[in-house]
């Protein structure tokens, strides 16, 4: 394995009282796509910052290549960085745009004009080469901001948020665009984004961030499906929360009193009977079936569906608990015929959940 | 019977005209009444409508009167350019690190204009006059005063730039507090040092903003009359010292007319080359809505 592309050790800044880099510590490698997921103020920007040189970390350093580039300005760092908008020069025409990194790097005309070329072409942008940036869509400014960004062949491509001001149409369009060019290029790409959907659709891996720190870092199938944290499994993804004490633990199996219900979990590491624990099942986990049914090894718990909310390929089945409780089950939009205030019971894998020590909230 | 109501072409007039008035009365007139006088000839104080070129021919003929203006616009020039270089970085300052203290400081700009510009120029000659504090203090510990400060060309050219520069800070300081100051960031993330950013980025979109200061800065330091009548010695008279003469002592008013109408020409002329040198796109100017 060839060294990193970018490694970032022991990186910690604070603003004030705010930590918003807590000794992180990470590698990316050669032609990875590297999400930085998390929610607005977890530090996500601020990490993208100081890969970038725009802030200088308290502690730690940033490599890049296994250069130490700690004490380096942005313009000596070689890497590429696109935003949320866009921040196109207004003045500069779109190839003047998309050359001013070549241009600065004093290359010679006839490499401008070459590379200027290979851009428009990447990013599909002939003939529009001499209109100014006001004069474009979100769509195709934000194409030039990746141009730009990608011409001087950079060794990583820092993204942050480059889609979030771009209609829902366009965005879906772009995700694949995007992760188009990188497979193409083969340089990491680290993507900054607090949408789970960009995160998920586009990375090979994934860190998600919260207060500064990394709660998870690796590949996204696993952060979707094995959480290793209480906010990992919140944030990721859809799923229902089940609050409870655990009645009684056998291995790796346990059982949990919710409201009066007993569910059978998997036991989370380190805990003891008469924990409280926040147990999360994605909704697409749990199916609904008709009443009557025999458990098999399974989770079964009887219930009155409230309502459907029709998503198109798929369905939300809202069911009322004999507890009180609430459960959204997420289903082929065909299964079954059921309807408002039929009874039915609630499917699901004791396998299917992860268990956390009980958050606040 | 229901009283008339006003059309939208009425509402529209009624809107306008006030400042039609006060365009037609405070700017058309005056001028107008200045061109048509320049062709006259004055005899003992009055204004005779003889219509002649003669005024204009005095004027383009006598080498003095060229020397004035050649001298006002050189000194218009270079105040121009020195209040450039020293406002820049006090107007960038503000407008980056002022934070709450923006308005405070911009006022703080202006405080001078609170007492009237007699006050403004003798403060100054209280400053680097042969009795002024710098001179004083280096007399004081036995050093020879600095003679160029002391009616002079320089004194007056250090006076005038005093005067206006307000004017060149707050348009530019009022340009960049439009400018999103992100660019920069964007410049040095895609390989500019700081000085190539400026000079690509900040530069060029604040140069509408920089034409107006320099503007607002020449056409009165090319019109001053009362700062070179302070500061200045016998060597350093205006072209504006020169027309108020003929409007006061010596009665010339047609001679002083075409004096006007010259000046107000070489301004119009400046503020027509300056305008040329803006490109709205390439001042990031984006026509308002799109």
């Amino acid at each position: 394995m060839s060294e990193p592309v970018l490694e970032l050790r022991n990186v910690t800044k604070r603003f004030g009282s705010v930590t918003a880099a807590d000794a992180i510590t990470l590698s990316v490698n050669q032609g990875e796509f590297f999400a930085l997921l998390g929610p607005s103020g977890s530090g996500k920007t601020t990490m993208l910052r100081i890969i970038a040189g725009l802030e200088v970390p308290d502690e730690g350093g940033v490599f890049i290549n296994g250069q130490d580039v700690t004490a380096l300005p942005p313009y000596a760092r070689g890497v590429g960085m696109v935003f949320q908008n866009f921040l196109l020069f207004p003045h500069k025409r779109v190839g003047e745009n998309v050359v001013f990194p070549l241009r600065m790097q004093g290359a010679s005309k006839a490499e401008q004009d070459e590379r200027l070329k290979w851009a428009l072409d990447l990013l599909r942008l002939d003939g529009l080469a001499d209109r100014y940036p006001h004069q474009l869509s979100g769509g195709q400014q934000q194409r030039v901001a990746l141009a730009r960004g990608l011409i001087s062949r950079p060794a990583l491509l820092l993204l942050d948020e480059p889609l979030a001001n771009l209609d829902r149409e366009l965005r879906k369009e772009m995700e694949v665009e995007v992760r188009r060019y990188q497979v193409e290029l083969d340089i990491p790409f680290i993507y900054v984004t607090h949408n789970q959907e960009e995160a998920l659709t586009m990375s090979d891996r994934i860190a998600v961030m919260n207060h500064g720190r990394f709660e998870q870092v690796a590949p996204k199938l696993e952060v979707y499906t094995h959480p290793t944290s209480r906010f990992v499994a919140g944030f990721v993804g859809h799923s229902n929360v089940m609050t409870g004490t655990l009645a009684a633990i056998e291995g790796g199996c346990a059982s949990l009193d919710w409201n009066g219900v007993t569910v059978a979990v998997r036991t989370p590491p380190g805990a003891s009977v008469g924990d409280r624990v926040d147990c999360f099942v994605k909704l697409e986990k749990m199916r609904v079936v008709a009443p009557g049914g025999a458990a098999q090894g399974e989770n079964r718990v009887p219930g009155t569906l409230r309502d459907i909310i029709f998503k198109g390929s798929t369905a939300d089945y809202l069911v009322t608990l004999e507890n009180g409780a609430e459960l959204m089950i997420s289903e082929g939009s065909e299964t079954m015929g059921f309807q408002r205030k039929d009874p039915l019971e609630v499917v699901w894998s004791a396998e299917a959940g992860a268990c956390f020590p009980a958050g606040g909230a | 019977m229901a009283r008339r109501r006003l059309g939208p072409e009425g509402r529209f007039l009624l809107m306008a005209l006030p400042g039609a008035i006060f365009v037609v009365v405070f700017l058309l007139l005056p001028i107008l009444s200045i061109i048509v006088f320049s062709f006259w000839r004055t005899e003992s104080y009055t204004l005779i409508p003889d219509w002649n070129l003669d005024n204009y021919a005095t004027l383009f003929g006598t080498t003095t009167y060229m020397t004035f203006l050649l001298r006002s616009f050189t000194m218009a020039v270079a105040v121009s350019l020195a209040s450039l270089v020293y406002a820049w970085p006090v107007a960038y300052f503000i407008a980056k690190h002022g934070d709450r203290y923006r308005l405070l400081l911009i006022l703080a700009l202006a405080a001078p204009f609170f007492t009237g510009i007699i006050l403004r120029v003798t403060g100054i000659q209280g400053v680097m006059g042969p009795v002024g504090v710098i001179n004083l203090g280096l007399m004081n510990y036995g050093l020879q005063p600095i003679e160029f400060i002391m009616y002079t060309q320089t004194a007056v050219g250090i006076g005038v730039t005093y005067l206006f520069i307000p004017f060149m800070v707050t348009a530019v300081y009022l340009s960049l507090l439009n400018f999103d100051f992100e660019l920069l960031e964007v410049a040095k993330i895609n390989g500019a040092k700081p000085w190539r950013a400026f000079i690509e980025i900040t530069w060029p979109l604040n140069w509408m903003g920089t034409v107006i200061g320099l503007v607002l800065v020449f056409i009165p330091s090319m019109a001053e009359s009362i700062t070179p009548r302070f500061l200045g010695g016998p060597n350093a008279a205006s072209f504006g010292q020169v027309l108020g003469l003929q409007f006061g002592e010596t009665g010339t008013w047609a001679l002083g007319s075409a004096m006007g109408v010259l000046l107000f020409a070489v301004s119009s002329l400046v503020i027509l080359l300056m305008w040329r040198t803006v490109n709205l796109q390439r001042s990031g100017f984006t026509g308002g809505g799109s």
